[in-house]
């Protein structure tokens, strides 16, 4: 919890300031007018807004107030704490200079991202809206200005997610220390169950963006490329520290959309690095 | 959900405040003590001081706030759910700022075999020349100053004199008289710890507490096991020494 607390900040003031600066007529001005081309900005969005996990869904909940369509706030939710220059950069420092692992990390990442804001924008507007926040209605309300304004919404901000980060983090040490690890090395190289096996754990683990590539490299001896690739895809997509988070921004059949066409995607993904990899 | 009476409101922003600033106190009190390791990597050190400060802002001017009825951004507060949200915070916190912490110890591998984190020279190594192994660059007087040298030098570094801290483990797998020097890894903070080991062998039998830190001084060795050829240190003390103020190394390792 320690280590989220600073990118938390940095996300309930990257939304202070959205709140602060941006109105909803000009996102909505801005907005494209094609489903496809909002997706495609938002799973790059990271780009201009570098938050990992912890921070991201803070920003997102806001974008989303300020008329930033569900399936895009989710598409960004799902991209950014991956597709970013922060996090891209620390996956090559932790495998040693191989773009190829930071390239299919981030392609993996992008293509689940942007077929699950897909889907979501089939869904009913009732059903991929986000959850009214306490403090997060729809509105275009003036508030304070200056410093004062901006700490005042960061706080309520920070208030609004602290519980669901508190609680994801209590859940995730017992997870860790309760998770038996000694038998995973032992199917670490069949093609399929590798990746079965480790998307679980990275779920359970939770480990932030910028940190779980070093976890990431220290399976790379044992395990497939595919599964340590579907390790650090879906770890940052479906995991139990801002699970709960997710499930009070997003409705639940939107939040099972992404758990069930993550996971599936991921594995598939995966297996096929596997298979083309095991080729001769 | 309600929209509060200003007195609810002031004990709310108050509530609020005192919480950040047991947010900011926390931090403080860690690095005052010098725990800050057992948790967090040193090079965070700087981000978590600024969020202790930050906290520590955003606290005073929530109670300042509250007791003023700052006009322009009032929110909904539902009482269940603040009250929720503070008996969750209070948690950790308390636990924060009454216990000490304690370093990760065998325990946290969580049913990992020791014998397969044994660190092994790479399978595509050149075999070792004969000859006096490449000087260090600096003496190697720890664990990291360890690998570092392993990570040039390689196979060639056998016979080099080395020293190093950690956790001493003995487990199934490993001979009369040999250990395994355990550390854990860290690139943020322990929930991302990865373990690793170094083979000792060392004469005698001598008996080590669970969870005992030991300094081994030897030379660097070559054991050929299971077809790997594992790093080892050929022990000629061991000594038990109390935990060092970091006990975790960086995860460039």
């Amino acid at each position: 919890m320690l280590q989220s607390l600073p990118f938390v900040l940095i996300g309930v003031f990257a939304s202070g300031l959205v709140q602060q600066r941006l109105s909803a007529e000009t996102l909505t001005r801005w907005l494209p007018q094609r489903r496809l081309t909002v997706v495609l900005l938002s799973s790059v969005f990271g780009f201009v807004a570098p938050v990992c996990d912890c921070g991201v869904i803070p920003l997102a909940r806001r974008l989303g107030a300020k008329g930033l369509p569900a399936y895009g706030a989710t598409t960004f939710i799902l991209a950014a704490p991956v597709v970013n220059p922060v996090v891209l950069l620390s996956t090559a420092f932790a495998f040693q200079g191989n773009w190829a692992i930071v390239g299919l990390r981030m392609a993996m990442t992008l293509s689940v991202a942007i077929a699950v804001g897909l889907a979501a924008s089939r869904l009913s507007a009732g059903l991929s809206s986000l959850v009214p926040g306490a403090s997060l209605e729809r509105d275009d309300t003036p508030v304070a200005p200056g410093l004062r304004g901006l700490v005042s919404l960061a706080t309520a901000e920070f208030y609004d997610v602290i519980f669901f980060i508190v609680l994801g983090a209590l859940f995730t040490a017992v997870a860790q220390t309760f998770v038996p690890r000694g038998d995973l090395a032992a199917i670490g190289s069949r093609p399929a169950l590798s990746v079965l096996t480790l998307m679980p754990v990275a779920s359970l683990l939770s480990i932030c963006s910028e940190a779980d590539a070093f976890v990431a490299r220290a399976f790379a001896a044992t395990f497939s490329t595919g599964a340590i690739l579907a390790f650090m895809t879906i770890g940052q997509i479906v995991d139990l520290r801002n699970g709960f988070l997710l499930f009070r921004t997003l409705r639940a059949r939107l939040t099972a959309l992404i758990v069930v066409l993550s996971y599936a995607l991921v594995f598939a993904e995966g297996w096929l690095i596997n298979a083309v990899m095991a080729r001769p | 959900m309600s929209r509060p009476r200003p007195r609810r409101r002031d004990v709310v922003h108050l509530v609020r405040g005192g919480l950040l600033l047991g947010f900011s106190a926390l931090i403080a009190k860690l690095f005052i003590a010098g725990e800050m390791v057992r948790y967090m990597a040193p090079a965070l050190d700087p981000l978590t001081a600024l969020t202790g400060v930050a906290m520590a802002a955003m606290g005073a001017m929530e109670i300042v706030s509250g007791s003023r009825h700052v006009q322009g951004h009032e929110h909904q507060v539902d009482a269940v759910e603040q009250i929720l949200t503070c008996v969750l915070v209070i948690l950790p916190l308390g636990l924060g700022l009454l216990v000490t912490p304690r370093a990760l110890g065998a325990g946290a591998l969580g049913g990992e075999s020791v014998t397969r984190l044994l660190l092994a020279y790479a399978p595509g190594s050149p075999p070792a020349v004969s000859g006096a192994p490449p000087a260090p660059p600096s003496s190697i007087a720890d664990t990291a100053d360890l690998l570092a040298y392993l990570q040039r030098a390689g196979l060639s570094g056998a016979g080099q004199r080395v020293r190093a801290t950690g956790l001493a483990l003995r487990a199934d797998g490993l001979g009369a008289g040999e250990f395994a020097l355990l550390r854990y890894a860290i690139a943020h903070c322990v929930a991302d710890a990865r373990p690793l080991a170094l083979l000792v062998a060392a004469s005698g039998g001598r008996a080590l507490a669970a969870d005992q830190w030991v300094e081994v001084e030897g030379v660097l060795a070559i054991t050929e096991r299971d077809g790997s050829r594992l790093v080892t240190i050929a022990a000629e003390r061991v000594r038990p020494i109390p935990e060092p103020p970091n006990p975790y190394l960086s995860a460039g390792f």
